[in-house]
């Protein structure tokens, strides 16, 4: 008896994953591109919105009609298993590698061991002092880094305070400085900006510069002449403490605006809206984002003085990037390594903006688009604009002028 | 309900364990008003039977009848609210909960209002049932861990007889109990049969089960032999039937040989443990057989355990003479050639899981080493293969696990164990309990054959006349202390002894 | 003699699940059963990738991921054979392997960081062992207590960014270093455990402790011994996990505990030990665990699915391996 049932019930679950499976559709295998077929194994960190988007996008959308086979990982969360990934891929037949769990200190070594294996690799980011290496000695493999402009997120959130704070007004603030103190590009930019911000605004003069300031791993106060209380606050939201410090210092009352440079606002919307129900008191908060539930009640969600809990955050858009990197493999994979090569002969990061939300109609907007086939930003005019082989003479350079010039305002006249 | 009606009736039972035939074709009836002994070796079926009935296992084949209605209980306690209760031969007691949690086991409802438990109902009746069945010392609402394994016995006596049952079961009961325990028992069973209910009794005693019984079934390897009328039985024609052979009316030693007096090899000075002892001394000789008897809470099996090295000694010592070696624990006892076979069989003395070959092999690792400190295939197969055919063990062959053997081939394994190891001092307590009466004589004979090896053995046992059959010398303890001294060559004087005792 | 062969004759039918129960316990049945079907697992996968699973490049892939549970699940079979439990071996490991690598920044030198790697696994499995016996805690609760120490204090050792060793030394020592290595303590532990009283004590043990004692075995010096072999092996295995990235971060072994757990059991081992534990299960289950990754890989199974379908194929060996031994009823526990 016992035996049936245990064999009833793993026959339930094969029953029950297999039927989960059954609504992908199988890729025509019908491709433009007449010739070689290619294999490219993704290495996932994560398995959320992003990853689905991104497994949808290529499966049904890129790999039938460039004629690329796609390979994801499991949620890959140490350099063990991602080694693991890059192994078993190569003997299942992967030609590239597109690697998403990036860390600088890693890529000389997955780039030598995609090189043994001969495989190309890409990585989700960029050229810093860890992977120099990995960037002026691989350049057969290593076909360099994909990743956002992180100056220009940065000025984004700058030109965002300095149009929207009247310097006649005092607000005190904190400001997230996330992961910054241990070199996170994207955060260091991020709160560096905001904290320029400030200075211009009010033109205020810290007593220690921006670069001690957000390098802290702890607390600081940002003291400056004008008497403006900027609280910096490091440290990523899923740590330890995390979140009750950050409550604890809006339940002083002193703050009433949140600046983020990391992605938490997900995290801290229960947060401020007590302290703004205890104090009664409206708090402004500005974060990094990305499409989601999160974002979306964030800026759909009106608080009690009538202002959505989030007033300005970024995003991406996930097929944009998700091309990017498959075309910087696919033009090593096609003989276009050039494509890949800077001036100094080391290989290129290439780079995509991302884009300010300021109100909900906007976001809406922005969140129709890249959910299907039919909606993709980066459609195969897109694609074909990144590819060497469909756009005959493009250079590293060139591909990067065509990635900027896929924006807001360049999609939207598409969508229509 | 009138006595002589067939209550249980079993048709071709058949009851296989993988290739075991445990039971075959066996056809029984069993009447009311009276106490139906099995009897047979380990291993014949009588168990099996019972269990059977009373819903603790399923048969392969056959049918059964219960009151006139086909039967097949699915498990005990479906058998147990029909009316038909078993008293098992290991312990059926839980000892972390209560005494009347274990009464009631798996019964509780009656005591529920909603899904609260009313536990001064449930203790009171337990109280009750323990006091039913002539237990005054048992409280209900203690922690049963707190009762001994006696008391514990008596418990599941009574949770069986709480129950009411038209039929019970008596499987291997009376090897737990005191002679007080015994007896309540026994009033039990004849109370019931008085009634017009049916008992049935599995013992090894022959004595006992010709005392207590009204008719005797005697099984031998899954089949029924014979049934016998009470006016019919003869102890020696039943014997020869539970076995299959002639077997002499005399299995203990018939000789007066001596030991040597002067020449003490084991030595316990004024030794006092946590457990019954208090400055105990004792003696044993080279080529002694040291009898130890008295009431089981006497102390004679925590003496064992301290010579071996078990209990922790506070106070005196216990010393090898040969090497003057102070025994302070079971390895330095081990190391120096001392033995002991504990009472408590299956929890001791074997690694159930393990098979035949591995547990005789346990004391040899260091004899059968071949190269450096690796262990030789060859000698150690040797070595094994030596005490099963001389012990004439029931296996298939050694790599089949101790678990599935009958009691008496099991406590040839511990004998072989110990024979392999050629210990000087051995330490018997209870050597003969739960072991039919073939396999009996055959441990007697093994004790004498040691000893005339010149061997010494220390022999505890709850039995008085296998403790007078076999001991050069005999201790009767009482609280801890030697109440008398007796010796063989002087002979032994059963009433003087039982004074020692009580 | 003619009696008892009508009673065989007589003797009802063996069902079908008589027969299986037959055969299950067999004494060699924990032994070529988890070894059987691994062998048939690799067979379907061979079909299923039309041969290219057998490739040596396969081949060795598999090897190399396995290693490091492997070793881990050799030698934490020495604790399981006797019945404690320690789940904290994955940070123990990852404590040995955290130490090793900061000993290489200080020294530069591939040797220390070996010996610092190994001497840290024994110390700390002694660690444990010592707590356990001494002040006759349980040993899955030292383990438990042991995990968040260790995980703790490597976590604090480590930071944010992972200590680096130089890789490329690593890569000298990864391939030939890494299975001298590995071959030498498995044959030792083989040896060891089968073939010397070491692990028919521990097994002894295993089985039945009072039995045990009575026969004359210590139990603490045995079980401190199968912790110092445990020591080696998780010495070892932070030797390897080193070598195999160059690396290590903050979250290093955790979870290799139910790993190493996972692979013992796939293994054909119970994890409560007993006469029946052996030394190489670990191996076998590892192994098992890396095939099917690679093969369901291989074949095409998309990774949201691939969890799935090992969990279901671990139900399924787990129960085909899992032992209900049938005792005689006069034996029958309540």
């Amino acid at each position: 008896m016992k035996k049936l049932l245990t064999i009833l019930l793993s026959l339930m679950i094969v029953i029950g994953l297999a039927a989960c499976n059954n609504s992908g559709s199988t890729p025509s295998g019908e491709g433009d591109v007449s010739g070689k077929s290619y294999k490219i194994g993704v290495v996932e960190v994560m398995l959320n919105d992003e990853s689905v988007i991104r497994s949808k996008y290529f499966k049904e959308y890129i790999g039938p009609k460039y004629n690329v086979e796609f390979m994801f990982s499991e949620a890959c969360t140490d350099l063990d298993s991602v080694m693991k990934f890059i192994e078993n891929a190569a003997v299942s037949g992967c030609d590239a590698i597109l690697n998403y769990y990036a860390v600088g200190a890693n890529s000389e070594q997955l780039a030598l061991l995609c090189q043994e294996k001969g495989m190309i690799l890409v990585e989700n980011g960029g050229r810093n002092a860890a992977n120099e290496e990995a960037y002026k000695n691989y350049t057969d493999t290593y076909a360099g880094g994909f990743m956002a402009d992180q100056p220009d997120t940065g000025r984004l959130f700058r030109e965002y305070l300095e149009a929207n704070l009247d310097p006649t007004v005092e607000h005190n603030f904190i400001v997230g400085t996330g992961g910054a103190y241990q070199g996170n590009a994207q955060q260091t930019e991020i709160s560096i900006n905001m904290l320029t911000a400030l200075q211009d605004v009010y033109g205020l003069k810290y007593d220690k510069t921006i670069q001690e300031l957000i390098e802290s791993s702890s607390p600081i106060e940002a003291t400056n002449d004008k008497g403006i209380a900027i609280y910096c606050y490091p440290g990523h939201a899923t740590a330890e403490g995390w979140l009750p410090g950050l409550s604890a210092a809006l339940q002083t009352g002193t703050y009433d605006y949140v600046l983020m440079s990391g992605n938490v606002i997900g995290n801290i919307g229960t947060v401020i809206s007590e302290a703004e129900a205890v104090l009664n008191k409206d708090i402004t908060v500005v974060g990094f984002g990305s499409f989601g539930d999160a974002l979306s009640n964030a800026m759909h969600t009106l608080d009690q003085f009538g202002n959505p809990t989030v007033s300005m955050s970024t995003v991406k858009f996930t097929t944009l990037v998700s091309a990017m990197g498959f075309a910087k493999a696919y033009n090593a994979l096609t003989g276009h390594n050039e494509v890949n090569i800077d001036t100094d002969g080391a290989a290129f990061t290439h780079l995509f903006r991302m884009n300010a939300v300021t109100s909900a109609a906007e976001l809406d907007e922005m969140g129709s688009w890249d959910k299907d086939n039919d909606s993709w930003v980066a459609d195969y005019s897109v694609v074909d604009s990144f590819l060497a082989e469909k756009t005959p003479g493009l250079t590293a350079q060139q591909f990067q002028e065509n990635i900027y010039a896929v924006n807001y305002e360049s999609i939207k006249a598409r969508m229509q | 309900m009138g006595k002589g009606e067939v209550l249980v009736e079993v048709r071709d039972l058949c009851k296989n364990f993988g290739v075991t035939v445990a039971l075959d074709h066996v056809n029984m009836q069993i009447k009311r008003g009276e106490v139906r002994g099995l009897i047979g070796e380990n291993g014949s079926g009588k168990s099996t039977v019972t269990t059977i009935i009373a819903g603790i296992q399923q048969a392969t084949s056959g049918e059964m009848f219960y009151k006139g209605k086909p039967w097949k209980p699915q498990t005990s306690l479906e058998a147990v609210k029909a009316g038909i209760g078993i008293i098992v031969q290991e312990m059926g007691t839980i000892p972390t909960i209560s005494v009347a949690e274990n009464i009631f086991l798996g019964d509780y409802d009656k005591f529920r209002t909603g899904i609260i438990i009313n536990r001064h109902k449930m203790v009171a009746a337990a109280q009750k049932a323990l006091d039913d069945i002539g237990v005054t010392d048992i409280k209900a609402g203690d922690i049963t861990a707190k009762y001994n394994m006696e008391q514990r016995k008596l418990i599941e006596i009574a949770k069986v007889m709480a129950h009411e049952p038209e039929m019970f079961v008596v499987d291997e009961t009376t090897t737990a109990l005191s002679e007080s325990g015994r007896t309540i028992l026994y009033n039990l069973m004849h109370k019931a049969a008085a009634e017009g209910k049916a008992v049935v009794m599995i013992s090894h005693d022959l004595d006992e089960i010709m005392e207590h019984s009204d008719t005797l079934t005697v099984l031998r390897d899954g089949v029924i032999i014979d049934n016998i009328e009470k006016k019919d039985f003869e102890a020696n024609d039943i014997k020869q039937k539970m076995i299959g052979r002639e077997v002499g009316g005399n299995y203990y030693r018939v000789d007066m040989d001596g030991y040597e007096e002067d020449k003490v090899v084991l030595k316990a000075d004024c030794i006092t443990t946590m457990n019954n002892l208090l400055c105990f001394d004792l003696e044993l000789h080279k080529g002694e057989i040291l009898g130890i008897g008295g009431l089981s809470e006497c102390g004679m099996h925590d003496l064992g355990r301290a010579l071996y090295g078990l209990d922790e000694v506070i106070d005196g010592e216990v010393r090898l003479t040969k090497n003057n070696i102070k025994i302070t624990s079971s390895e330095i006892a081990f190391a120096h050639g001392m033995g002991y076979v504990s009472k408590n069989r299956d929890t001791e003395s074997l690694v159930m899981n393990a098979s035949i070959g591995d547990n005789i092999a346990s004391t040899g690792y260091k004899e059968n080493r071949g190269f450096g400190p690796f262990i030789s295939n060859k000698k150690e197969r040797q070595y094994q293969q030596l005490q099963v055919d001389s012990l004439a063990i029931k296996c298939v062959n050694v790599f089949q696990p101790v678990s599935a053997l009958s009691g008496g081939n099991k406590q040839k394994v511990v004998f072989g164990k110990w024979l392999a190891a050629d210990s000087d001092v051995l330490i018997l307590d209870c050597p003969t309990r739960g072991v039919d009466i073939g396999v009996k004589a055959a441990m007697y004979q093994l004790i004498y054959d040691m000893k005339k090896a010149g061997k010494s053995i220390v022999l505890i046992s709850e039995e008085l006349p296998e403790l007078c059959g076999m001991s050069d010398r005999l201790l009767i303890m009482k609280e801890g202390a030697v109440t008398g001294e007796f010796f063989r060559k002087e002979g032994f004087d059963n009433n003087a002894l039982i004074d020692c005792m009580i | 003699m003619s009696q008892k062969n009508e009673l065989t004759h007589d003797a009802p039918k063996l069902t079908l699940v008589d027969r299986i129960d037959i055969i299950k316990n067999h004494r060699l049945f924990p032994v070529i059963f988890p070894l059987s079907m691994l062998v048939v697992i690799f067979l379907i996968f061979i079909v299923l990738t039309g041969g290219r699973f057998a490739d040596t490049r396969v081949l060795t892939g598999v090897f190399n991921q396995s290693l490091i549970v492997a070793t881990m699940a050799t030698a934490v079979a020495f604790i399981y054979s006797t019945g404690n439990i320690d789940i904290s071996v994955g940070n123990v490991m990852g404590l040995a392997a955290c130490l090793g690598a900061l000993a290489y920044q200080v020294t530069q030198s591939m040797t220390v960081m070996i010996v610092v790697t190994m001497a840290v696994g024994i110390v700390l499995m002694m660690f444990n062992c010592v707590l356990g016996l001494v002040f006759n805690v349980k040993s899955a609760m030292v383990a438990i207590v042991a995990m968040s120490v260790y995980g703790a204090i490597t976590s604090v050792l480590v930071g944010a960014e992972p200590i680096g060793v130089d890789f490329k030394a690593c890569k000298v020592l990864e391939g030939n270093f890494r299975y001298i290595a590995f071959v030498l303590y498995f044959v030792v532990c083989l040896l060891a455990f089968s073939r010397t009283a070491i692990g028919r004590k521990l097994r002894f043990i295993g089985g039945n402790e009072n039995c045990a004692e009575q026969t004359g075995i210590n139990r603490k010096k045995a079980i401190a011994t199968s912790y110092i072999f445990a020591g080696i092996g998780v010495g070892l295995a932070g030797v390897f996990q080193v070598l195999r990235t160059g690396n290590v971060a903050q979250t290093i072994g955790s979870g290799m505990g139910m790993d190493v757990m996972l692979a013992t059991v796939l293994g054909g081992m119970s994890i409560f030990g007993g006469a029946k534990s052996n030394t190489f299960a670990g191996f076998v289950g590892a192994v098992t665990v890396t095939v099917l990754n690679t093969g369901l890989l291989m074949i095409g199974v998309p990774s949201t699915l691939i969890q799935g379908f090992r969990g279901v194929f671990f139900l399924i060996l787990v129960f085909l391996n899992s032992e209900r031994q049938k005792t005689l009823p006069s034996r029958q526990q309540f």
